[in-house]
């Protein structure tokens, strides 16, 4: 609030709002007067969209006008008694010292934005179940960073998930630190169908084989985990200290965990002309070289 | 008297000036349509290699940044609101000149009207490690046979008109291809070859829906297509290829003197996706989905070689060998998923769970061979082979949340899991079909508090009774929990603080499972005055693997335990001071201290300057250092100072 604020407040605390406004509101011009900090920028705001009446939501609610209470709520009480507490607040501020809980933040925003595939899984997200509300991402206030982030998106990301820029430290990983990709080419932050977020391409395919193409198949001979969508049994998607994300240091290790013949599991135990004191032996994929699938081979050789 | 004071404060300044007709009709608020806002900035400059030592291969496949002219960074922001042709464009570039990761973002909307992105990624992957995928190690050879030397390129396109409308069509494209070389493996009975090979492969996907928003009800239905081609070529010419063996079989040394192997495969396929979401009273939502996909390929296969070989079949000598393979396969596979959500009151949350997931691999070839016998007639062979994976997984899981005040609300629920899984076994000495199951009980638990205004934790506990499992190394009787949280210390100083543990057992008989995995991260953001002067960013993770699983070696069927341990600090400091309006110095570190089953250490210091030359134009100058050592195998390091310097213009 600049200097010029409570003298706003008490000139506008004696003006009536204006005729056809509902009960209560008092528009966004009006909120700017105070808020100018917020307005200027705001312009160029995709909600400003609300105030321009540009947008179906704006139109059917007629909230043309009034974009600052669209979210905010009636702002008639606010302005005439200058306290926060007569508005909705989305975080934490001098005199509102505990933010709402997130459900009743994500409601307000979902009033427009429940459409589209993007929020469809919210429900089913780790996100969703923990209480991260929309506004601990986006800064709605802003417009210079798609779509209104508060900060680079990566860098967002690991600010709450400090072990997985750990895991971003290692050698070999994905190129996340480089900027040739990001967390959410990977992760739906607003939720989705499988664990830990991870989204899925062609309707129903798990996102790795987005780039990894061709890995997508079908292929006439399977390798059963990669087609369950489990990836990550051998890869650590992240970062790992093993080569090619591995999980395990050597490759005779990473197939045998599963490969030991068991009661009630996939994965048997190979024949034994395969002897383990030959280096040979140790390198499982210098023969089973197509150890995501075979077009050819039943026994992923070729 | 208001419009006497108002007029007052508008003489003072206090007031800005508004049109009373303004004020009169808020709905009409003219747009500033001539106003328009634009930003960027672009950083080019070169970049030096200098003092590298070490492995070149494994310089390339950890780091690979090389020597030359480079396009550091680019980026565009442009807002026009109540524009014609759009409000908002922005566009991002990244390391272009010849680095390995160029990337291209450009991202256009007109609110009412369309939204639209373009994603473009250039990626080349080069991996080449000797200790990976090297038999012939132990006799010095530092050479991997599986190598990869490729480039893949990435476009991910979407156009929606008229986003959020109750009617919002949209177009979606996307295109994955890629193509190089490698080194890979020819395998005959008794001995593989390292060969060439030249890699290519490209996927299409095309889809396009319909998007339905009205005020209690979202839906959204999508068709869309696929296609799929590989055409790897391996080959061998010019020589004799001893391959990896060096003992005679069967009386003579099994070589290799000429190979050509084509693949040929042609794919394609369809999937479908309808979803909604459904919010009839305010106290009750609903969201479900119906996914289906199919994809099918066609492969054809063509392999000659000539050499000495060996038959194990008619433990028989050969020369030469011509093969040809027809085969198919398809994938179908549907999805679906049930959630509702009930709000009995303010404060409480019900949530209701149910997916579904269904998938029939189906594959079948036809191979002919055909072998040249010593002062024989040749031996033809053919066989049929097919193929088949199955999977159905379902889930369910209840969850009740409650505000039990402003501060704090917790969760608890039940998930289960359960399934079956098929698949006919792919190792031809032990044919026949490998059967598991799933079925898991998980109780969900989780807190999320908030004292004060800066005190923030979130607690997310698992605990899971499993009697059974696809694999022998899934998660199975476990406990899982993650705490997070955050303490605004003040306006200045932030901690983060992240723990993880997970702890799974599998003691069905022939598994004995054991696994404990940790993480403990911390995390300091300084920024005193909000970083005008100077910053600090600090984390620090460790983190520790325990991993053991007995095994049967195959030689002898002997019961050994595969042990793997990681005991790993991991930590990235950043500095940042600010010397003058506009000059700057950043000076950091990433670091990666791990002990275990591969002891290894990688750090990446790293220092960067910026500082004014005239108006918007800066000089930069950067220097990095890559220092990567293994302790198992020295062979594989490498050490490299990187040095880069270039201008930066912002408009």
């Amino acid at each position: 609030v600049t200097p010029a604020g409570p003298i706003c407040l008490l000139l506008l605390a004696a003006q009536t709002p204006p005729p056809d406004l509902p009960e209560g509101f008092v528009g966004s011009e009006t909120c700017r007067l105070c808020h100018e900090d917020l307005g200027g920028e705001f312009r160029f705001n995709p909600h400003f969209a609300i105030d321009r009446g540009a947008s179906k939501e704006a139109r059917s609610r007629e909230w043309q006008g009034r974009a600052c209470e669209a979210c905010h709520g009636p702002g008639k009480a606010h302005m005439e008694a200058a306290e926060a507490k007569h508005i909705f607040l989305y975080g934490k501020s001098l005199r509102n010292r505990v933010a709402p809980a997130a459900g009743r933040i994500n409601d307000q925003c979902l009033q427009c934005h429940a459409g589209g595939l993007t929020h469809n899984d919210r429900l089913l997200g780790a996100h969703g179940r923990n209480g991260v509300s929309c506004t601990q991402c986006h800064s709605v206030h802003r417009s210079d960073r798609r779509p209104l982030l508060a900060v680079e998106p990566n860098e967002l990301c690991q600010q709450c998930h400090v072990n997985v820029r750990a895991e971003f430290a290692r050698p070999y990983r994905h190129r996340v630190p480089e900027g040739a990709m990001g967390c959410t080419d990977c992760h739906d932050p607003h939720g989705e169908l499988l664990p830990r977020q991870v989204r899925r391409v062609a309707a129903n395919e798990t996102v790795c084989l987005k780039c990894h193409g061709d890995k997508r198949g079908p292929f006439p001979f399977e390798h059963a985990p990669v087609r369950l969508g489990r990836c990550n049994t051998c890869h650590e998607p992240h970062g790992s200290m093993n080569p090619r994300l591995l999980v395990r240091h050597e490759q005779r290790f990473l197939c045998l965990e599963c490969h030991t013949s068991s009661l009630q599991t996939i994965g048997i135990t190979p024949p034994a002309l395969h002897d383990l004191r030959s280096p040979r032996f140790q390198n499982c994929t210098i023969c089973h070289s197509k150890i995501h699938g075979s077009l050819v081979n039943k026994d992923l050789l070729r | 008297m208001t419009a006497r004071l108002a007029t007052l404060a508008v003489l003072l300044g206090l007031l800005p000036a508004r049109p009373q007709e303004q004020q009169a009709e808020p709905k009409s608020v003219a747009p500033p349509s001539a106003e328009q806002d634009t930003s960027g900035s672009v950083s080019f400059g070169y970049r030096w290699v200098a003092g590298k030592g070490g492995s070149e291969d494994v310089y390339r496949s950890v780091v690979n940044l090389g020597e030359g002219p480079k396009l550091f960074s680019a980026d565009a922001a442009v807002r026009r609101p109540g524009g014609r042709w759009y409000d908002r464009l922005d566009l991002h570039a990244a390391s272009w000149g010849g680095d390995p990761y160029n990337t291209i973002r450009l991202d256009g909307a007109r609110a009412g009207s369309y939204a639209f992105h373009l994603d473009y990624a250039n990626i080349r992957y080069f991996n080449s490690l000797p200790s990976f995928a090297n038999p012939l190690l132990g006799q010095g050879v530092l050479f991997s046979q599986r190598s990869l030397d490729t480039n893949r390129r990435l476009i991910d396109s979407e156009l929606e008109f008229r986003p959020g409308a109750r009617f919002s069509p949209y177009l979606a494209f996307y295109h994955s291809s890629g193509g190089g070389r490698g080194v890979t493996t020819f395998v005959v009975d008794g001995n593989e070859f390292p060969v060439g090979t030249r890699l290519r492969d490209g996927s299409d996907s095309y889809r396009g829906g319909l998007r339905l928003n009205l005020t209690r009800l979202n839906l959204t239905l999508e068709q869309g297509g696929t296609t799929f081609k590989d055409d790897q070529q391996v080959s061998f010419a010019g020589g004799v290829n001893p391959g990896n063996r060096r003992v005679p079989l069967l009386d003579q040394d099994v070589s290799l003197r000429d190979l050509g192997q084509a693949y040929g495969a042609r794919g394609g396929g369809v999937f479908s996706r309808g979803v909604f979401e459904a919010r009839p009273w305010s106290w009750l939502s609903f969201a479900g989905q119906f996914l289906y996909s199919k994809p099918h390929i066609d492969v054809t296969y063509l392999q000659q070689n000539t050499g000495n070989f060996v038959l194990f079949e008619a433990l028989q000598a050969f020369t030469g060998e011509l093969g040809r393979s027809l085969g198919e396969a398809g994938r179908p596979r549907s999805s679906a998923n049930w959630t509702t959500e009930i709000r009995p009151t303010r404060r409480a949350r019900v949530v209701q769970s149910w997916f579904t997931d269904r998938l029939h691999v189906a594959g079948a070839s036809l191979l002919a061979r055909s072998f040249v016998l010593p002062s024989r007639d040749p031996l033809q062979t053919s066989s049929t082979l097919s193929n088949r994976l199955v999977l159905n997984l379902n889930r369910h899981q209840t969850d009740g949340l409650v505000e039990v005040a402003s501060f704090l609300t917790l969760r608890a629920g039940h998930r289960y899991e359960w399934g079956d899984a098929a698949s006919a076994a792919n190792v031809t000495l032990a044919p026949g079909t490998e059967v598991a199951a799933l079925r898991r009980h998980v109780a969900v638990a989780g807190a999320g508090l908030r004292l004060g205004s800066s005190l923030d934790f979130s607690l997310d506990l698992e605990a899971a009774a499993g009697d059974r499992t696809f694999f022998r190394t899934d998660l199975a009787d476990y406990e899982r929990a993650r705490l997070r949280g955050r303490y605004h210390w003040s306006r200045a100083l932030t901690f983060t603080g992240a723990f993880a543990i997970l702890n799974n057992r599998n003691a069905a008989p022939g598994i004995d499972l054991e696994y404990q995995g940790r993480q403990t991260s911390l995390a300091v953001l300084l920024t005193p005055g909000d970083g005008r002067r100077w910053s600090l960013a600090l984390d620090y993770t460790r983190a520790t693997i325990r991993s053991s699983l007995p095994y049967l070696e195959p030689q002898d069927r002997v019961r050994l335990i595969s042990t793997y341990r990681e005991d790993g600090h991991y930590g990235n400091a950043m500095a940042t001071l600010h010397l003058w309006p506009r000059a700057r110095i950043d000076l950091g570190a990433s670091l990666a201290f791990a002990a275990g089953s591969r002891p290894t250490r990688y750090y990446q210091p790293q220092a960067r300057f910026l500082a004014p030359v005239w108006g918007k134009l800066a000089w930069q100058a950067e220097w990095r250092w890559f220092g990567f050592t293994e302790r198992r195998y020295a062979f594989e390091n490498f050490h490299a100072h990187l040095l880069a310097t270039g201008l930066q213009f912002g408009f």
